[in-house]
Order: structure tokens, then C-alpha cells, then sequence
């Protein structure tokens, strides 16, 4: 699946949050949104799974425009927010259960999968356990685990990498998003941590006052910086010498 | 209470104010905050407007019923929907302040934050109901073009309501605490609003039923106390109001002890909640002893015990692998309890019976619910029939309060939405659940529909007979009330195509800012509930039956219509499934 932004432009009032974005981004990439606080990474990510409205400009999946009304386009993404949006009465299995239900995710093998997924990210001595009584973390890894099992084309995710995960929550959800990078899906994620979007992604998207000013892979970065060891440092301080 | 010292405070603000002119950036950002905060300056103007508004009203009672009486009791009402706010907001101020973590972690005690927290509430709030009471009995003493030494009185009388009213609040709030004080809350306002919408209509019968009733209810509801005492203040007043006094003493003397409760209870202690037993879906809950049997057995014993014991153990990892293999987990709750579950679940498609799930944490439980109703229903009959013995006035009070109530739960029930509209924090947002996952506005709009359709039969049932019982003690036409009330529920269930409607808005910014969408949907949920009480109210008045079904019909096409159009801006991202907090 294509993902295209055409002049995306969203304000909140006086703050422009997205200001004409326009991006291209195929298939099989992982992408890192980097940006300073209130860059409008989490808008951006916002407007793609529907829930932020832009005020000009559109986005396309596949050339086809995007309404809140696309059931079938909807369940092709999966947006996971900073903080899980989870049942809180219920147990992680069943939370499972309802999310996959709902992508139409739970025919056969969905089961395997699910088991997997748990023992990967530590969860299933907690498996039956309410919600309401994991940790930040487990909260996390919970709302990953439903998002791996659904496995869908587009994940839409916000700070995955300052949501309470341990080490090994963290490796296990970078393993399993190179294989969906492999198998075609898109990865776009927002972070604050340089080191990560430099390993970690096929591209890097900076974001500044609502605009892009950088979306293109590390080593064409590179060739441009002073700075070869550390690019995405420089760049952000000349992001904030040209703020002063 | 000041918790740091004027010229500290002084000279911080200076300071900011410097840095702030100093730097082009944080200008900016400035003027962007400031206009977040510019938002709550409306409420700053509306509240000294309403003990205005409030005199306004007792003046026009006074003026409409031509008898002092009826204001006397709609000042002790409006007194008694004002303690049940108080109540609210002391409880909310002083045990789930917003400020608490803040003042916890300075240097200042457990008494020093109460004090602080409790002036809080004086000035913020209580300050605003003596202004309230000065305004109201104000307008009452204008309207009997009082002599001087009056007013002086009436003044007095009106610190005095307002002390005992305080008195009443921590009373309260220290000793019931869990009073249904929001509901009273929350039905007064939706009642003013209907008598404001309603008020040619309805306003001369109540408020000839309130000026009937208002000695009663003066006597009845300590917050009439003190404007009893106003007729002291008449020419033909009876001194032996003045008795009044006593109960109005001891309230007043109970502060200072409900006080010491309030301070007793504001104790900072960390909550440790109990271990939480793990969730087994309901063929692996029934054998705690038995860890690794397998399904089919578990499956068994479930079936040959009525009620299954609660299992507050864990669960072993291979019975964790085995309910996640056999698919247990995935397995749906079916909705097979009661005649409607069932019925519902037919109904359901596929698609809705997963989203019935996902608006839902329990199953509905209809008859049950119903049941209640019928229940506080009859004994709203038998209270009403009792107090009749007493006073014609008593019994309609009685009724009024009883048929409100129960029809307050019944409409409850037809438009109950479970957690369809739950919304979530986050980064600084809330976001209704729905929004993150692909579900249509729609297809969970007609899970709702369907569930509310389905309790038509009894909402009918209900409208028909509280309308009789109300005839039958008014001494209206009973085919007529009958025929009002079928209209009734009807018109409540159609209701439901704006309340879900509303329910979606409410979890976005829908009408945020002066734009033309917005003032597009202000006027469309505006004109369509307008023209849906219009349509409905005539219905059911309108004594040409023709035009009344007519009319019955254009409301119920009014709801639908506005609910198709709202799906519409829905549908077409003309806003956010997003808003801001509350501040």
C-alpha cells in the first residue's frame, strides 16, 4: 500500500500544526517522525488514522482519498496511541479478542499467533489478569501485542519507544516490525530519541513548526551533514538555531 | 489562607512579564496560551449575571401567581437544588482537588491543605449562592414594595438562609455523603430547561401547583425554613413561624462538628489495592483445585453447578496456552440470557453483534432493569394514594417527584450507551475508543438504535401508565392521557436518533471556533431539537388527531434527519473525534 499526503494543512486554533505536508511513503518502510515537542508529529500520525481532520489537502492511500467512512480501508491500518487505548475491566486476552474482532482478525491460525506474541513480549503468566492492574509498560506491550496479532498494512504509532517497555519488549517490537517491513507493511512511527530513528528506520521524517524539512534515508543525510557521527544531532540544532 | 508571601508573588509575575517582552518566541507562545485561558472569561461574566437572572425569575412567579407563596417555594427548590451543587463541588474541592498533588509534595500539612482547599470552595462557590439568596428575596421585597426596615429584614433573612445553607452543605457532605446529590443536580437542570422551553405552556398550571404546595414544601424540605420565616415579616404573618427557628439553630450549631468529619477524613493514605484474580473465560472459571485438566472436563463441571464460584487465584501458564488454543479467549460472549438478549441477538448482524461487544462490557440485562422500574413505579402509586389522604397538594407533589424519577430511569434505559462514547487522554487530548479502531459512526449508531427500538414495548407501557396515574389525579380525560402517553414514548424513543447524535459530538470539536461548519452544527442540532420538541410537544396537545399523528411523525422524521446529517460531517472529516480537557 502507497501512502500519499497532499498539502496536508491542520491548525488548532492559531497554531499551525501541519503546514502543507506533502509526502510519499511506499511500501515495506519504516519511517521515524522526529521533530521537537509540538512539531505536529503526533497530528500528523492523528490526521492519518482519521481521528485529526485536515483543513486543506487530503491523504491517499493507494490514490484513493480518505474518509472516516472506509470501513474496510480503516481496518487496513492500526494506529497505537501513547497510551494504549484499552477495556479496562477486561484481561489482556480478551482485549485481544475484541480488537482482532473488530479488524476481522480472528479466523484460524489468529490463535498461534496470539501465543507467540505473548511469550514474546513476557505476557503470558499476565494473560488472564484485568488491565487495570499491568503496569505502564505491560500496558504498552499489551496494546503492541493486539497490534502485531491484527497484523495489518499500516502501523501508525506514537513514542513507542517512551511508553514504560523493557529491553526486551523493545527488542521484540523492533523484530517484529523489520518482518512486517519485509513482508510490504509501513511502519511510521514518532520518537524522541535520535540514536533509535538512526538505526532504527529506512527513513527519517523531521518535522519542524508543521513542516517537513527533512524526509529521506540516513546516508543521504549524511552526505549533506558536517557532522557525519551524529546527523540528526546537527540537524536539530540548526533546527533551533534558525527558531532564535 | 496565602501560601507564599504578596511581594514574592509580585515580583515573580514582574519577572515573567520580562522575560516574556524580552524574546519574540515566548510572545508568541504567550498570546497562544493566553487565548486558552480568554475561553473561561465567559463563565467569569455569567455568574454574576445569575443571581440577577435568579431575581428575575422570583419576581415574574411573584407577578405571575400574584401571592408571595409560590416564590417562597420556588426560593426553597432553587435552595435545594443549590445545596445538592454545594454538596458536589465541596466533596470535589476538597477530596479530589486537581491541585492536591501539587500542595501535597510542599511542606504544608494535612490541615494546612484543607484549610486552603476549603477556602477555595467558600470563595469560589458558596460566595455566589448568598448572592443567590440577596437577589432572590431582593426581588420578592420589590415586588411588595417593601418599607425600609424590610429590606433590613429580608436582608437578614437572606444571610440567614444562606448560613444555614452552609450549615446544611456540611452536613451533608460530612454525614451522607453519597447522596444522589448529582442527579438532583442534573434533573433540575434538564426540568429549568423545559420550563423555559415549555413555559406559556406549562408555567401557569405549575405555578399554581407550587403556590398550592409551598407551605407544605416550606415545611417539608429544611431549606424552606428560612423563607417561612419571610412571613414574619408580613402584615398577616403567624408568629408561630418563628418555632422555624429552632430546627434552623441546631443546623446551624451541627457546622463546627461536620466541619471536624470533613478535617478527620482528609488524611493522605496511599491505597493498596487487594491482589486482582485473573479473568478466566467462563468453561476454565469453575475448578480452582485443578490447574492443568483439560477443557472438556472444566467444560463439565460448569455444567453441573448452577453458580460457579469466584476464583480469586492465578491461573497456571499451560492453562493460559491451553484457554488461547482451544480458541476459548476468541470464543464471543452470546447474549442468550432473557427473551430480549435473545431477540437482540438475532436482530444483530455479524458486524453489530461484534460491536455490541465492544460497547458493552456486560450484557444488557433488560427485564431486570424493567422490573425496577415497575417497581419504584408502584411505589410512586401507593405514595401518591397515601399522601392524598393528607393533602391534594401533597399527593401531586409526591406524584411529580415519583413520575419524574421513574421516567428519568425508563428513558435511561432506552438510551443507555454503555461505553460507546468513552474517551481516553491522550497527549493532552480526549479521544473517544471508537476513533482509534476502524468503527463506523453508523453501524455503532445502529447497535444502539436496535437496542433502544427494542425496548419501545416497555417504554409505551410505562408513558401510557404514568400518564393515567397522573390523570387520575388531575381529573383529566383518561382515553386522552393514554393516548398522550403511547405518543410520549414514542416521541422519547425518537429522541434517541439526537441523543446518539449527541453522544458522538460530545467526543469532538465539533463546535469549537467561529467557523462555518461549526455555526453549521450549532444551528442544525439547535433548529432540529427546537423542531423535534416543537413537532412532539403540539403532538401531544394538539387535540385534532389527524394533525397530531402528523405532527407525531414530522418530529420522528426531524430526529432521523438530523441524525443522517450529523453522520454526514461525520463521515466527511469536517471535524476531529478529538477535544480538549476540561481545565
Amino acid at each position: 500500500m502507497n501512502i500519499e499526503l497532499r498539502g496536508v494543512l491542520k491548525s488548532y486554533r492559531s497554531l499551525r500544526a501541519l503546514d502543507h505536508v506533502s509526502l510519499q511513503i511506499g511500501p515495506g518502510q519504516i519511517i521515524s517522525l522526529l521533530g521537537p515537542n509540538g512539531a505536529g508529529k503526533t497530528t500528523l500520525l492523528r490526521c492519518l488514522a482519521g481521528i485529526a481532520a485536515p483543513d486543506k489537502g487530503g491523504i491517499y492511500f493507494n490514490d484513493q482519498e480518505f474518509a472516516r467512512d472506509q470501513l474496510e480501508l480503516r481496518k487496513r491500518l492500526y494506529f497505537m496511541p501513547d497510551f494504549p487505548f484499552l477495556f479496562w475491566e477486561h484481561s489482556i486476552l480478551r482485549n485481544i479478542a475484541i480488537i482482532l474482532r473488530i479488524y476481522g482478525a480472528d479466523g484460524e491460525g489468529a490463535e498461534n499467533r496470539v501465543q507467540e506474541l505473548l511469550r514474546d513480549f513476557d505476557l503470558l503468566p499476565l494473560a488472564l489478569r484485568p488491565v487495570r492492574s499491568l503496569s505502564r509498560g505491560q500496558l504498552y506491550k499489551t496494546g503492541l501485542v493486539a497490534m502485531l496479532a491484527a497484523d495489518r498494512e499500516i502501523w501508525l504509532l506514537d513514542e513507542p519507544f517512551a511508553s514504560g517497555m523493557d529491553p526486551q519488549g523493545i527488542d521484540a517490537f523492533k523484530r517484529h516490525a523489520r518482518a512486517a517491513a519485509g513482508r510490504g507493511s509501513i511502519i511510521l512511527y514518532s520518537t524522541q530519541l535520535l540514536d533509535i530513528a538512526e538505526r532504527f528506520s529506512h527513513r527519517v521524517c523531521v518535522i519542524h513548526q508543521g513542516e517537513v524539512r527533512a524526509f529521506d534515508t540516513i546516508d543521504n543525510l549524511r552526505t549533506q551533514a558536517q557532522d557525519k557521527d551524529n546527523v540528526l544531532e546537527e540537524m536539530f540544532r540548526k533546527l533551533r538555531e534558525t527558531e532564535k | 489562607m496565602k501560601l507564599h508571601s504578596p511581594k514574592f508573588e509580585k515580583s515573580l509575575k514582574r519577572g515573567v512579564k520580562r522575560t516574556i517582552r524580552s524574546s519574540k518566541s515566548l510572545k508568541a507562545q504567550y498570546r497562544r496560551a493566553k487565548k486558552g485561558l480568554n475561553r473561561q472569561i465567559p463563565n467569569r461574566f455569567l455568574r454574576p449575571i445569575w443571581p440577577l437572572a435568579i431575581g428575575l425569575i422570583i419576581w415574574s412567579v411573584s407577578h405571575a401567581t400574584g401571592r408571595v407563596q409560590a416564590a417562597l417555594g420556588m426560593i426553597t427548590l432553587y435552595t435545594a437544588v443549590v445545596l445538592c451543587s454545594h454538596v458536589v463541588t465541596l466533596l470535589a474541592t476538597l477530596y479530589r482537588p486537581p491541585d492536591f498533588w501539587a500542595l501535597f509534595l510542599l511542606p504544608m500539612s494535612d490541615r494546612e491543605i484543607f484549610q486552603w482547599e476549603f477556602e477555595k470552595f467558600l470563595k469560589r462557590h458558596a460566595a455566589w449562592s448568598l448572592a443567590d439568596l440577596l437577589c432572590a428575596s431582593g426581588a420578592l421585597a420589590l415586588y411588595l414594595d417593601s418599607s425600609l426596615a424590610h429590606w433590613m429584614g429580608i436582608c437578614l433573612l437572606a444571610i440567614l438562609s444562606w448560613i444555614s445553607l452552609l450549615g446544611m452543605v456540611f452536613f451533608c457532605a460530612a454525614r451522607w455523603p453519597r447522596g444522589p446529590y448529582q442527579v438532583v443536580v442534573g434533573g433540575s437542570w434538564l426540568f429549568g430547561l423545559v420550563i423555559l422551553w415549555g413555559g406559556k405552556l406549562i408555567g401557569p398550571p405549575l405555578w399554581h401547583l407550587l403556590d398550592s404546595a409551598a407551605p407544605v414544601i416550606g415545611l417539608v424540605l429544611p431549606t424552606g425554613w428560612c423563607p417561612s420565616l419571610f412571613q414574619l415579616l408580613m402584615p398577616a404573618g403567624q408568629w408561630i413561624v418563628a418555632l422555624l427557628l429552632i430546627p434552623i439553630a441546631m443546623i446551624i450549631w451541627t457546622t463546627k462538628d461536620s466541619l471536624a468529619v470533613l478535617r478527620s477524613r482528609f488524611k493522605f493514605h496511599e491505597i493498596i489495592q487487594p491482589e486482582v484474580p485473573d479473568l478466566v473465560p467462563e468453561k476454565y472459571g469453575t475448578d480452582p483445585d485443578d490447574d492443568e485438566a483439560d477443557p472438556e472436563s472444566h467444560a463439565e463441571t460448569a455444567t453441573a453447578r448452577e453458580v460457579p464460584p469466584p476464583i480469586t487465584r492465578r491461573v497456571g501458564v499451560t492453562t493460559t496456552e491451553e484457554i488461547i488454543q482451544s480458541r476459548q479467549f476468541m470464543a464471543q460472549e452470546v447474549w442468550n440470557g432473557d427473551f430480549f438478549q435473545k431477540l437482540l441477538w438475532k436482530w444483530f448482524t455479524n458486524r453489530e453483534r461484534e460491536l455490541a461487544e465492544f460497547a458493552f462490557a456486560e450484557k444488557l440485562t433488560i427485564p431486570k432493569s424493567w422490573l425496577k422500574v415497575l417497581r419504584n413505579f408502584l411505589v410512586v402509586v401507593v405514595s401518591a394514594w397515601v399522601a392524598q389522604l393528607g393533602s391534594r397538594s401533597l399527593a401531586l407533589g409526591v406524584l411529580c417527584i415519583g413520575v419524574f424519577i421513574t421516567a428519568a430511569h425508563a428513558v435511561g434505559l432506552v438510551w443507555t450507551s454503555g461505553r460507546t462514547f468513552r474517551r481516553m487522554g491522550s497527549s493532552g487530548v480526549n479521544i473517544p475508543m471508537y476513533a482509534v479502531y476502524p468503527v463506523t459512526l453508523p453501524e455503532l449508531s445502529r447497535v444502539l438504535f436496535k437496542i433502544s427500538a427494542i425496548q419501545l414495548p416497555m417504554l409505551i407501557a410505562y408513558a401510557s401508565a404514568a400518564a393515567c396515574l397522573i390523570a387520575y389525579f388531575t381529573s383529566y380525560p383518561l382515553l386522552l392521557a393514554l393516548v398522550m402517553g403511547i405518543k410520549a414514548g414514542i416521541l422519547a424513543c425518537a429522541a434517541r436518533f439526537i441523543t446518539v447524535s449527541l453522544g458522538f459530538s460530545a467526543g469532538t470539536n465539533d463546535s469549537n471556533g467561529l467557523r462555518l461548519r461549526s455555526l453549521a452544527l450549532v444551528f442544525l442540532f439547535l433548529g432540529g431539537t427546537i423542531m423535534f420538541f416543537g413537532f412532539g410537544g403540539a403532538s401531544l396537545f394538539i387535540p385534532h388527531p389527524l394533525i397530531a399523528d402528523l405532527l407525531l411523525i414530522l418530529a420522528v422524521i426531524d430526529a432521523y434527519a438530523l441524525f443522517k446529517v450529523y453522520a454526514w460531517f461525520h463521515a466527511t472529516n469536517k471535524f476531529d473525534l478529538m477535544n480538549m480537557p476540561r481545565r
